[in-house]
């Protein structure tokens, strides 16, 4: 009965390193977010990380919503430059996310509507990506090229 | 013997605190932690002063980490004074809704508030309603975030090429006059950032101009953080302020 008991808790552990094991496998795929923007944004070393404090301050995303987050503007304060992305903790938490960034969107887009129109028009061509639980929000002149393959990635 | 200790002892204990009664002794640190768990509220410009500080912390992550900024592109006096949200105009934004400036503060409950607006109203051409404005805002401040002192900074000074059409340098130091004498009125804080960028005539010097009318460049915008720490230095040899104070009101 003993040795019994014995191999069940050496299976038992096993399968829980084992578990351990795949989960590393998994993370080890994917290049940290700011990494992957490194390689992605070409003006990556010009632009200004912003404190993810202002993710919930001002766009209202919740930190529980998200593991791992890229949020980074222009050193211009007039631009409409900015590069948001966020790997959601599921797909209910990407959905709120993708909900906050497209209202920050509008946001933005009115707040420049009559005042800097070469902006506007960068926004207005911006709009929210996702796959598979990592959202992204890019607004510049190349966007959908770098959120495309900053998305490959995911 | 042990007396001859003694003042000695005595002797270094105050040349040791002399220098910090004075201020001197106070870095640039020590004096922008003044604005630890402050909001600088504002347009165009104080987004300008927040991008640069971010700037300055891929170098220094910790500078002025713990001041929060509440801006809005052509953001304006008027509808920051007041307590409903302005439909057909640009609004603060606060965890993802559009708010009243006096209602975030009230969720905000910042120890300072300092408020740069006024250039997107054109004020310098309206200074009765524009003073009106910025009491109404100590007034609704008072309301919601009884704790938050307020403090407004003057307008940024406009570039003589600004003022070909309109003399905006004459209306905005009008305007600016009335602030300070408001402020001084209401017990609120007054910081002039305008006369430190200035040439001798008055204007914006064109070395901290980004734009040609009142936008500043990186050197104009040091500038104003030198500014902001030369008004706390001013509070801590009033003896208003310490710079162990904490940041948050409770």
């Amino acid at each position: 009965m003993k040795k019994m008991k014995c191999l069940l808790a050496l299976c038992a552990l096993a399968l829980l390193l084992a578990g351990c094991q795949g989960g590393k496998e998994t993370a080890k795929e994917r290049l940290p977010l700011a990494d992957a923007a490194g390689a992605v944004l070409k003006d990556r070393d010009s632009l200004v990380n912003i404190p993810e404090e202002d993710l919930y301050d001002l766009i209202g995303i919740e930190p529980e919503d998200y593991t791992e987050v890229l949020y980074l503007a222009s050193e211009n304060g007039l631009s409409a430059r900015e590069a948001i992305v966020l790997r959601a903790r599921d797909a209910d938490a990407a959905k709120r996310i993708a909900d906050a960034l497209n209202a920050y969107l509008g946001h933005r887009m009115d707040e420049t509507r009559n005042y800097l129109p070469e902006e506007y028009k960068i926004l207005s061509q911006a709009k929210v990506e996702e796959k598979n639980n990592t959202v992204a929000l890019i607004t510049g002149e190349n966007a959908a090229e770098e959120a495309r393959a900053l998305l490959a990635g995911e | 013997m042990r007396r001859i200790l003694c003042f000695f002892m005595l002797w270094a204990l105050l040349l040791c605190c002399l220098p910090a009664a004075r201020g001197e002794a106070l870095t640039e640190e020590q004096l922008l932690s003044y604005y630890d768990g402050c909001v600088f509220v504002g347009d165009s410009i104080t987004r300008q002063l927040r991008v640069y500080i971010l700037e300055k912390q891929k170098t220094d992550p910790g500078f002025m980490k713990n001041t929060k900024f509440l801006v809005t592109q052509s953001y304006f006096l008027y509808t920051a004074s007041l307590k409903n949200l302005r439909k057909d105009a640009n609004n603060l934004i606060y965890r993802g809704t559009e708010m009243p400036l006096c209602r975030i503060l009230g969720e905000m409950k910042p120890k300072r508030a300092l408020i740069l607006l006024g250039v997107n109203d054109y004020i310098g051409e309206q200074i009765e309603k524009g003073i009106g404005y910025c009491e109404r805002i100590i007034d609704r401040a008072a309301e919601f975030s009884p704790d938050t002192q307020i403090i407004f900074e003057s307008l940024t000074p406009v570039t003589e090429r600004f003022c070909r059409r309109k003399d905006y340098r004459t209306m905005w130091d009008q305007y600016n006059a009335a602030l300070e004498e408001m402020c001084a009125r209401r017990g609120v804080g007054y910081v002039d950032i305008a006369t430190p960028l200035k040439d001798e005539e008055g204007y914006l010097r064109k070395e901290y101009s980004s734009d040609g009318k009142y936008h500043l460049k990186d050197k104009g915008l040091q500038l104003w953080l030198d500014t902001l720490a030369d008004y706390a230095r001013q509070q801590y040899e009033q003896g208003l302020w310490t710079p162990d104070e904490g940041g948050k009101n409770e």
